[in-house]
């Protein structure tokens, strides 16, 4: 489900406040890191010693990829307004009609789990990240999930989102090739 | 142009006469600056308050602004500056380095006024095409005629 962008996610999550927080605030925030401040030698200079050649090659490797790749998409959310009768919607087609308890149905079962979350994923354009599909056992985990709203703080991301006058243009990534890979 | 003649007190500072560009504002007004460019780091210090026009002001400054175009060109370990370009050709930079986004707003407004000539020491604060429109005083303006006709007849021939 999240395969295309599972490299980048798992990147993302070493930058990400705290991962806990996804849950418990209304609206989350999230670190726009773009290779440019990133720099590279940051894992190494993590859990590396000064020794460890091999990792810093992996990584450096790796950040290489990530630059080749197209500017990464937004990530701001915004809950739609119809969100709980959608997903009641769901959950009454898992348990083969309407139900109350609808918040009370599992999705701990895997097949059930990758049907709803991929499903959600196409309708609200939104998707769960990895290390929260373990937290999400119920309808009420995916409701609350859905319903945080998320900021994204990526100027770059903000600034195109608007509509820009005509004649503005901005070349963000113009001299990032010239940016000091130093370790 | 500025003063290019160069005397014996060596001074740099060029000199040179009040101008506009073809008496811009009398009818229309036509901005002269065609462009701008900021130039800033996106990781240094210095340019914090570059930044924070770029997210806050410059869009504001844009639409009010149509006719002059906006280059937004972050470059690592640059020092922050603006470059302003005008009709004319003149190419002149300031450089924002530690200023607030506060500040940056008044230097680029003033880039926007601003016609392309270059800066120089005004000779004259004034200049004028119609230096008069009655015709410039001469001792006999307001005389009556029979009493200076001699004495102008005089002046003519001291002046042959």
């Amino acid at each position: 489900m999240a395969a295309p962008l599972a490299g980048k996610t798992l990147f993302r999550n070493f930058f990400a406040l705290s991962r806990k927080s996804f849950h418990l605030q209304k609206a989350t925030v999230c670190t726009g890191s773009r290779a440019y401040s990133e720099g590279g030698g940051l894992l190494s200079s993590l859990f590396g010693g000064s020794g460890d050649k091999e990792l810093a090659a992996a990584e450096q490797e790796a950040l290489d990829v990530l630059s080749q790749r197209p500017t990464r998409k937004s990530r701001a959310y915004q809950p739609p307004p119809d969100l709980q009768e959608r997903l009641e919607g769901m959950a009454a087609e898992i348990r083969g009609g309407p139900t109350e308890n609808w918040r009370n149905v599992s999705v701990e079962n895997i097949s059930t789990k990758f049907q709803v979350l991929s499903r959600c994923y196409k309708e609200f354009g939104h998707e769960v990240p990895n290390a929260e599909l373990a937290n999400m056992k119920t309808f009420q985990d995916v409701l609350e999930f859905y319903k945080t709203a998320v900021v994204d703080n990526d100027v770059y991301n903000q600034l195109i989102e608007k509509d820009l006058p005509p004649n503005v243009n901005i070349q963000w990534d113009a001299y990032d090739h010239l940016v000091k890979k130093d370790s | 142009m500025a003063n290019h003649i160069v005397g014996a007190t060596g001074r740099t500072v060029t000199s040179g006469f009040l101008k506009s560009v073809l008496q811009n504002g009398v009818g229309r007004y036509v901005c002269q600056l065609q462009r701008i460019t900021l130039k800033f780091c996106k990781a240094s210090g210095q340019s914090r308050g570059v930044r924070d026009y770029v997210e806050n002001h410059l869009l504001d400054f844009a639409a009010v602004n149509p006719g002059v175009v906006v280059y937004v060109t972050p470059k690592p370990q640059i020092h922050a500056r603006v470059v302003a370009e005008y009709l004319n050709g003149e190419i002149h930079t300031v450089f924002l380095d530690k200023k607030s986004a506060e500040e940056i707003q008044q230097h680029v407004q003033s880039l926007v006024w601003r016609s392309g000539q270059p800066l120089v020491r005004l000779r004259k604060t004034q200049h004028t095409e119609n230096p008069s429109i009655q015709g410039q005083w001469t001792p006999f303006t307001n005389r009556p005629s029979n009493t200076t006709a001699a004495l102008e007849e005089k002046l003519k021939s001291l002046a042959k």
